[in-house]
């Protein structure tokens, strides 16, 4: 660990000296920058602003009133947030052929809290004829105003009306910084970006906005997309994974920017480890997706996170019963073509516990912690060329000592060590000159596992993943963009272990004592490699999308063909069709192709798409996406019931299982006060194990899926949110009877193998609140939020349990209601 | 308590080899022992409730062929140790050990007429408290690379009312029965060996009880006593005298003469009919007394007896310690011993 911590903070110091290095090479070789250079050149990152003086300020001064100067050097400007070049360029463009004039009032428009400069502003005096603009830094200023008292007035759509009086008296200059209060209020920045262009037909975005407020989630950005259709619920504390349209949760791929996230959650599904603030927006794509994904059959969820600001420095610290967070980020130079952010996230639940736990059964070695941290550097090389350098990690313990031993698990009890870390990073290199774009894009992770459950069981794993991406696009003329790209994934790990073989989906009660444990050491490695190319035709309002992906497995030695397409019709201005389709592999997990947990042999998992549907703008802030689909599953890796003798195989490919269904999302966008959806999802889901086994519900098949979500403002500073769900239960396997294992004294249960996932859980419904406040200070904010999660207390079903000898059964039930608090500071 | 949350199946490709469900599973495993779990009416098995098969002692537990093993179980309810019921014993063929996997998947328990024809023994053998079993010859056996080859014992138990009369019919509804709980059913494996040291039971050399400072020593009934009901009885008569709502410590005393890492190895268990010993499984290990019950007639009141009835007397319990020395891999030896513990009041 303190290898790893060492090597960040070298790579950080590397990155700010070479910033450094790079500032000092510029600055003898050429005068700063011409506003209108630095404008251009200037990166387009949330809450980004061209360095700039204010010309066209001086340019209307000079219409109303050009007094005598008396030479003032705007350099003695003294406001800490002014850059010393943009007083320069004002001198020298504004006002070097006017050097007698004198500006006797000058100052700074900024939105209160965040300090963000506003630009394009008027500043009147009242009931004179003078006014000013302010520039891209928000720098406004008046020359040669006749002294006197000013009633100064900045009216603006998105800001309360701004006015105050300034006295500007005989020979002195009168500076100030205006603090504008937004109308709205958000926690976030609200990032301003263009209409996305839709390529894929089942991709929904949600932005960090909306994220950071739906309740229930805590801002997570991975189980925000449980909000969404397409996804059942509570997959992610189920399978630390998302379960998308009837398919595992190792068919979806969860990407950061195009690399797979080593680990997603903290302690196996409790919270995503990547901080939700440093993301731009989440987009999932829960079927048809196109050529550029390989190695997924079942949906993508990407994650995109956003370039770090480069107008200023700021960040903000965020804390609640669960943990802490902080992030800062701003420029490293001041010609703001590079920025850095870091943000780090420690639980409190260990400072906590033990405040408020107490078990004679239980004694904690470790109370549960953890920790994340991010680190994005940016770097504009020039107006082609830019860098993005980002390092992530997670860390998590727990260490406890288990007095009370489970009739069922009796080998269970003792020492159970649970220790997870992950380390890596990846580099993006963009060129876009034109019409043609290149993203090269190599990363690395490390994975580390240490488990040791009770007197005998182990798990040490140790992995080291690497993933390069190359993706290229040339817009060929007004009607073609080629897309190439090429995908290579090398692995390698080391495991050491003494623990079962894993469960599949279907199996019914995995049991330690009853299984036989796997005593091994190894080590291996396999490569993944995919290759792309799609053509983006455009002919008027009809847009095709034909690709084709074509995946190699070297431990398999095997290969896929991927056709895949996508069809979308404008028909008319607010209606558009669409549909998608094609063919999708993945390869088996890694422990399936791995003696002695598996075997040799296998092929890829394979699955067919198909998606049709429309989208509605149903007016300019409500629209409707209607969806409906078909999905095919064949050589599902499956374990083989009866073997042949001679035959030492574990799995085959022999399984099958199709999903259908429809998805219905209806969505209020973000506007000044309200945003919301309601989403819909119907769908059936089903498996078998192979030849003579009856068709069976999927483990997540959740038929029915309703979902509404909402957030309003409704009163300056106050924000309530509601969220609530209703789901059809999840099926599960009865257990009719069971059997005394006489050699360690637990009983193994009986059930029937052809109606596997024949009973059904109840109906999950729960609602969810939230209260957001926030108190905006001129230089920094201040919000509170509290979550109720479950408010009317309704015991939602999640599992059947069983006693010792499976005589008896209850209903595991979700915690009943669980609220939380949360603070934070904005700077 | 075991937790039937449907869960997905595979590997995390980015863990590269660790299974979610693997973490799931081990953390829901683990989080067992924090839970308070529903209210079962029959939550532990450190306490009888009903009808129980407790134990299945193979003596020896591992074999070389040609070697007689005797086989014996203990069986219990609410009232203490049962010994008149019919039980029918399942040698499986040589080699066979997939019984778990095959019962718990198939639907289909056990194929009873396979088993019999199979075994080599004749019914009145099979119907015997004690099974006599000569290991068959080596050549039926495929030993593993430490010269072991496990082999399965199936035990059916009656304990509901059966009708004895067609014995045809029970067989073949056997696995309805087994499900209405009117039949227990359980099973043991045999290690037949070739390895010059093989396994043994392991045995209690001493067995001490603590209360209201005093130690003293317990007596007990072992699994291999050649008369056990009257050594039950006998037992009985000499209880740990204890007072309700008090609690015991009791201590054990273990050897096992193969065995040089007692200590990992041996995994106790400790069961009654009454009171409380807790979810834990120690060598020390505390039991809370139940209430006195004041006895209704005199037949209730067996106190005064030498050989008393304590399947009558409500403040007379038995309570049962199991050893198995499964700590260590490829070892399931295992053995009990049974004694007496009568609840007196308070004052």
């Amino acid at each position: 660990m303190r290898r790893w911590i060492s090597i960040i903070f070298t790579f950080l110091v590397l990155v700010v000296g070479v910033a450094q290095a790079q500032e000092q090479d510029r600055t003898p070789q050429a005068p700063p920058p011409s506003s209108g250079e630095a404008a251009a050149e200037a990166p387009k990152a949330p809450g980004d602003s061209k360095a700039s003086t204010d010309p066209e300020a001086s340019g209307k001064i000079e219409e109303k009133k050009r007094p005598e100067s008396d030479g003032a050097s705007a350099m003695e400007f003294e406001d800490a947030d002014a850059p010393a070049e943009a007083m320069d360029g004002s001198e020298e463009d504004g006002l070097a052929d006017d050097a007698h004039m004198e500006v006797n009032f000058k100052g700074r428009v900024v939105e209160k809290g965040t300090r963000k400069p506003l630009a394009d502003l008027t500043v009147y005096l009242k009931d004179t004829e003078y006014d000013a603009s302010t520039g891209e830094e928000g720098f406004f200023e008046f020359e040669g105003l006749p002294p006197g008292t000013y009633e100064v007035v900045i009216p603006t759509t998105d800001y309360e009306m701004f006015k105050t009086k300034e006295e500007i008296r005989p020979g002195e200059r009168t500076e100030v910084t205006y603090y504008l209060d937004p109308k709205i209020y958000s926690s976030l920045e609200v990032i301003v970006r263009g209409k996305k262009v839709k390529k894929e037909v089942s991709r929904k975005v949600i932005r960090m906005e909306e994220a950071r407020v739906i309740p229930g989630t805590q801002g997570d950005a991975v189980k925000v997309v449980e909000n969404l259709p397409g996804v059942a619920q509570g997959s992610s504390m189920a399978t630390g994974g998302v379960i998308v349209r009837g398919s595992n949760a190792e068919d979806t791929r969860i990407l950061l920017d195009g690399h797979d996230i080593p680990l997603l959650f903290h302690f196996g599904g409790y919270k995503s480890v990547y901080n939700a603030d440093l993301l731009e927006e989440v987009n999932l794509i829960t079927g048809g997706f196109g050529t550029q994904y390989n190695n997924a059959t079942g949906g993508i969820v990407e994650l995109k996170s956003r370039t770090p600001r480069t107008d200023r420095w700021g960040g903000y610290v965020d804390t609640s019963f669960i943990d802490v967070t902080a992030l800062a980020e701003g420029p490293l130079t001041k010609d703001k073509d590079m920025g850095l952010a870091l943000g780090i996230r420690r639980s409190t639940i260990d400072l906590i516990l033990p405040l408020v736990f107490s078990s004679q059964d239980v004694s904690f070695t470790t109370y549960p912690v953890y920790y994340d941290y991010q680190a994005k550097y940016f770097y504009k090389i020039d107006k082609y060329h830019s860098l993005h350098v980002d390092v992530y990690g997670i860390y998590d313990a727990i260490k406890l000592t288990m007095s009370a031993v489970s009739d069922q698990e009796p080998e269970l009890n003792g020492q159970f060590g649970f220790v997870t870390q992950s380390h890596g990073g990846f580099i993006t290199y963009k060129y876009k000159n034109g019409p043609f774009e290149s993203r090269l894009s190599p990363g690395y992770s490390y994975i580390g596992l240490k488990i040791d459950v009770g007197q005998k069981y182990y798990l040490h794993n140790d992995a080291h993943v690497v993933d390069i991406n190359e993706d290229l696009t040339f817009e060929l003329n007004k009607h073609n963009t080629l897309g190439v790209g090429v995908h290579l994934n090398p692995r390698f790990a080391t495991i050491s272990t003494n623990i079962i073989r894993p469960p599949k989906e279907g199996d019914v009660n995995p049991s330690f004592s009853n299984s036989d444990s796997i005593v091994t050491s190894l080590s291996g490695g396999d490569f993944i490699s995919g290759f792309y190319v799609n053509d983006e035709i455009r002919f008027g309002s009809l847009t095709l999308i034909p690709g084709v992906l074509a995946e190699y497995h070297d431990r398999l030695n095997t290969y896929s063909i991927n056709p895949r397409g996508t069809v979308r019709w404008q028909v008319i201005e607010p209606l558009t069709l669409k549909a998608a389709g094609g063919l999708y592999h993945r390869v088996p997990d890694p422990d399936e192709m791995w003696k002695p947990f598996g075997n040799g042999g296998l092929e890829m998992e394979r699955s067919a798409h198909a998606v049709g549907g429309l989208e509605w703008d149903i007016t300019k802030v409500i629209s409707l996406d209607v969806q409906g689909y078909y999905k095919y599953q064949d050589n599902l890796v499956t374990s083989i019931k009866n073997p042949v003798p001679g035959d030492d195989r574990i799995y085959d490919n022999s399984g099958k299982g199709y999903t259908y269904g429809a998805e219905i999302l209806l969505r209020h966008n973000w506007t000044d006060k309200f945003f919301g959806w309601i989403a819909y999802s119907v769908a059936k889901a089903m498996r078998n194990d192979g030849p003579g086994t009856p068709y069976r519900p999927f483990d997540f098949d959740q038929r029915h899926n309703l979902i509404a979500v909402a957030s309003w403002q409704f009163y300056k500073g106050w924000r309530l949110g509601g969220r609530f769900q209703f789901t059809t239960g999840e099926p599960y396997t009865e257990i009719t009877g069971s059997v005394f294992n006489a050699d360690n004294g637990t009983y193994v249960p009986l059930y029937d193998s052809q109606k596997k996932n024949s009973g059904r859980n109840g109906y999950y419904h729960q609602l969810d609140i939230r209260l957001d406040k926030i108190w905006v200070f001129d230089k920094w904010k201040l919000s509170v939020y509290w979550d109720i999660q479950n408010v009317y207390y309704h015991a939602n079903p999640f599992g059947e349990v069983y006693n010792y000898d499976y005589t008896e059964t209850r209903t595991l039930t979700n915690i009943p209601i669980l609220p939380s608090f949360g603070i934070r500071a904005d700077f | 308590m075991s937790i039937a949350r449907k869960t997905n199946d595979g590997t995390n490709r980015n863990l590269h080899f660790v299974s979610r469900l693997w973490l799931m599973a081990i953390v829901a495993f683990a989080m067992t022992a924090f839970a308070c779990g529903p209210d079962f009416d029959d939550p532990s098995m450190s306490r009888v409730r009903k009808p129980e098969l407790l134990s299945i002692v193979l003596d020896p537990p591992e074999a070389a062929p040609g070697d007689t093993v005797t086989a014996s179980f203990l069986l219990a309810d609410q009232f203490g140790p049962v010994e008149d019921k019919l039980n029918f014993w399942l040698p499986t063929a040589p080699g066979s050990s997939d019984f778990a996997s095959d019962a718990s998947d198939s639907g289909s328990v056990v194929d009873i007429e396979n088993v019999l024809a199979d075994s080599g023994l004749d019914m009145m053998d099979l119907i015997s408290p004690r099974l006599e079993y000569i290991v068959p010859r080596e050549e039926d056996y495929a030993f593993d690379s430490f010269g072991m080859s496990p082999q399965m014992f199936s035990l059916l138990v009656q304990v509901g009312e059966l009708d004895l009369s067609r014995p045809e019919a029970l067989m073949e509804d056997m696995e309805s029965l087994i499900r209405n709980g009117d039949v227990k059913m359980a099973y043991r494996t045999l290690i037949v060996s070739n390895r010059e040291f093989r396994n043994t039971n392991p045995r209690v050399t001493e067995l001490r009880m603590k209360f209201g400072g005093e130690e003293q020593d317990v007596s007990w009934v072992p699994f291999d006593d050649p008369s056990p009901s009257a050594s039950r009885r006998k037992a009985a008569g000499t209880p740990v005298i204890v007072k309700e709502y008090s609690s015991v410590l009791f201590t054990v005393e273990v050897e096992d003469e193969n065995e040089t890492d007692l200590e990992n190895a041996i995994r106790y268990q400790w069961i009654s009919n009454a009171g409380d010993f807790g979810s834990r499984r120690e060598k020390k290990q505390e039991w809370i007394a139940p209430f006195y019950v004041p006895p209704i007639g005199a037949d209730q009141d067996q106190s005064k007896s030498e050989n008393p009835d304590f399947r009558k007397d409500p403040n007379l319990h038995a309570a049962w310690l199991i050893l198995r020395d499964n700590g260590v891999e490829n070892q399931l030896g295992q053995s009990w011993v049974e004694f007496y513990i009568r609840v007196v009041r308070a004052d």
